[in-house]
């Protein structure tokens, strides 16, 4: 009796032991992950920031101009050529859907 | 002593059979078994004292504390910038300063085993590199040397493509204004510590810096960087054409006081570091200036504000005006009694002088410092002057002060004040960040709605019939002020140097933006006949300003078109424009 007792504690503190490594070592294998997904993260953010420098860049006002005098055949708006819906004359007779 | 029992007295230390049969002792024995037994009992009890706490401690430790291990997983803040310093951009998002990551080359001489091979591979990938200088640097032994500081994304790629030992890179970082020198005189720059040591970069150095995660957006600009090139092209422009010395321009929200351009020519590049400290001066609002006939507008609406004129009255501006040693005349003297409307339209000095006496000194300058006039502008910004007012506020100031001379306020100062005189009343401190919400422009009241819609009437009359028809623009209907002042110069003011300027509010039935234009010593042109007055130079480049910038804002133009000037170039580029794309 004295002898199963103690046969049982002995393989309960081995089963705990065993549980305990298994999962220091998922928690370890997370850890890694997490630390790789957060250089990944800093790695992507960091290009992110230079893309968008560049973009800011390459979207200079006074580049983009000379840009469009050169190849599109553009010209700054004038007054003239904004308006709004109601301007528009009606073109009731062709019954385009609205 | 009968009895047959012995009755003794128990020896010191002797053993008795006690009747349960225990040994009982007495005497020393006795007290020493005592002792030992306590000390026994207490040490148990310690010892399971101590059992109880490691176990208690284990409890607590496995079951309900996890050690340094956080409960949740925390992913880091996407918002936070990788690097530090916050970022500034404009009211559309446009970056206007980030920073880039990059990388700084230096070696270890120890572990550079041929020097002058090394020198020789670098001197090939990177230019401006002198070979011999390396090679010395690199054969002198010490620990570290730097080889190169900021080194191009490409350059660094070269250099480790080399494969060459010894050589390592430390990563830095450097602030770069990708607009440059559209923005320069607003964000300002920093210093090689990266901190901020003009412009916005200064004023809000503390809140760049901290990078907390909560409040770690990038600051964001009232400015507008299209609206902002646009003002630049054209004031750049105006500036070649009049060859003046200077230019600054400004565009505000007229309701709620958001600067949406701010330009001063000349300009510099924030990302060199070694501008010209002439073009550093922020003409825009560290630059005082008397502003001549632009406060006519002030005068005019404080007079009808206080109840001292109505549209109907008028002046006598027949003759020059003689007050002490000082004669007040008018530029394109009318040489007759000018109403109230005419003496804003044509301009007249002496009208004006003589409407700000009846004003009064105290009142004038009551509605001065309420049009925000009489103190330095609170705008966001490290580089703003302090007006320069007369002291004692005399009556002949009073009078020069009524035509915009003798008191000098910078530009962003009068066109803010301006905005006031046009929105309804209402002065907003002009800002550069960007507002949530008209709502919490936190304005008060200067003039009454009454007294606004007057205004705008009066200054729409100055661009229909006045002096400021040059600046009128196909499709708007545009008000404002043409103003022209002689500058300061040693020993009273100088004849041919002026300042011309010309604020104009549009659309002006409701108006939504405020235009001010300004050139220091612009020089006339055959164009213009020789006149280089603000309506000559100053009112055609705001008329310009405005054809562009009211398609970009989306501004339908008016039914009744104002007349402009045939072969005008708002005309003609009309007539010729095809598509339509916005600058």
């Amino acid at each position: 009796m004295k002898g199963g007792a103690t046969l049982l504690w002995l393989a309960l503190i081995g089963a705990t032991a065993f549980g305990m490594f298994q999962l220091k070592l998922a928690v370890q294998r997370s850890e890694t992950r997490l630390a790789e997904l957060d250089r990944e993260l800093r790695a992507s953010r960091q290009a992110i920031e230079v893309l968008e420098a560049e973009w800011a860049y390459l979207n200079r006002p006074e580049r983009l101009a000379k840009l469009a005098e050169r190849h599109l055949a553009l010209r700054p708006m004038t007054p003239e050529q904004v308006g709004g819906l109601d301007r528009l004359p009606l073109v009731a007779s062709m019954g385009v859907a609205r | 002593m009968t009895g047959g029992r012995l009755d003794r007295r128990p020896l010191d230390g002797e053993e008795h059979l006690a009747v349960d049969g225990r040994v009982s002792l007495d005497g020393t024995a006795a007290r020493a078994l005592h002792v030992g037994r306590a000390r026994l009992v207490l040490m148990g009890a310690l010892f399971a004292l101590a059992y109880v706490v490691v176990g208690v401690r284990l409890v607590d430790v496995s079951l309900f504390n996890d050690g340094f291990e956080p409960r949740i997983a925390q992913a880091a803040d996407p918002r936070s910038t990788p690097f530090g310093r916050r970022a500034i951009v404009d009211r559309n998002g446009v970056l206007l300063a980030t920073n880039l990551p990059t990388a700084s080359l230096h070696a270890d001489p120890t572990k550079v085993p041929d020097p002058r091979a090394t020198a020789a591979a670098l001197a090939r990938v990177l230019p401006g590199l002198d070979r011999a200088t390396i090679a010395a640097r690199l054969a002198s032994g010490r620990r570290f040397v730097w080889i190169k500081r900021i080194l191009t994304p490409r350059q660094q790629l070269a250099v480790n493509r080399l494969g060459l030992p010894g050589l390592a890179f430390q990563q830095e970082q450097r602030r770069v204004y990708p607009l440059g020198r559209l923005t320069g005189h607003v964000v300002g720059f920093v210093d090689i510590d990266n901190s901020g040591i003009a412009g916005i970069e200064k004023t809000f150095d503390a809140a760049l810096r901290s990078a907390t995660p909560v409040s770690d957006g990038p600051i964001r600009l009232s400015i507008d960087s299209r609206v902002q090139y646009l003002v630049r092209d054209e004031l750049a422009a105006a500036m070649r054409e009049f060859r003046a010395i200077g230019a600054a321009g400004l565009v505000l929200d007229a309701n709620d006081g958001e600067v949406l351009a701010m330009v001063s020519l000349p300009d510099f590049d924030p990302n060199a570091s070694d501008a010209d400290p002439a073009a550093r001066f922020n003409r825009a609002t560290l630059g005082t200036y008397e502003m001549g006939s632009t406060f006519k507008v002030f005068t005019t609406a404080m007079a009808l504000d206080a109840g001292v004129v109505t549209l109907r009255d008028g002046y006598d501006a027949s003759k020059p005006l003689h007050v002490a040693r000082f004669i007040i005349r008018d530029y394109s003297p009318e040489k007759r009694w000018l109403s109230v409307p005419e003496i804003l339209i044509y301009s007249s000095n002496i009208g004006a002088a003589k409407m700000a006496l009846d004003v009064g000194a105290v009142r004038q300058r009551d509605y001065l410092a309420r049009f925000g006039l009489l103190r330095r502008a609170a705008i966001e910004l490290p580089e703003v002057a302090q007006p320069l007012l007369p002291s004692p506020w005399r009556e002949i100031n009073t009078m020069t002060i009524g035509f915009g001379h003798g008191i000098a306020v910078s530009p962003l100062q009068l066109t803010a004040g301006v905005a006031a005189v046009v929105n309804g009343g209402i002065f907003n401190p002009p800002t550069l960040i960007a507002r949530e919400s008209d709502l919490d422009a936190g304005g008060a009241r200067v003039i009454s709605a009454r007294t606004s819609a007057r205004m705008r009437r009066l200054m729409e009359r100055v661009v229909a019939e006045g002096t400021g028809r040059k600046a009128a623009v196909a499709g708007y209907l545009i008000g404002g002020k043409t103003g022209t002042a002689d500058k300061p110069g040693r020993g009273g003011y100088q004849r041919r140097a002026i300042i011309s300027s010309f604020v104009a509010a549009f659309p002006i039935a409701a108006p939504r933006y405020v235009v001010f234009a300004m050139l220091d010593e612009p020089k006339g042109t055959k164009k213009t006949y020789n006149f280089a007055t603000g309506g000559w130079t100053a009112a055609p480049l705001v008329g310009r300003i405005i054809a562009r910038l009211g398609p970009m804002m989306g501004l339908p133009p008016e039914r009744a078109p104002a007349p402009a000037e045939p072969g005008g170039r708002v005309i003609a580029a009309a007539l010729k424009g095809g598509g339509g794309v916005a600058f």
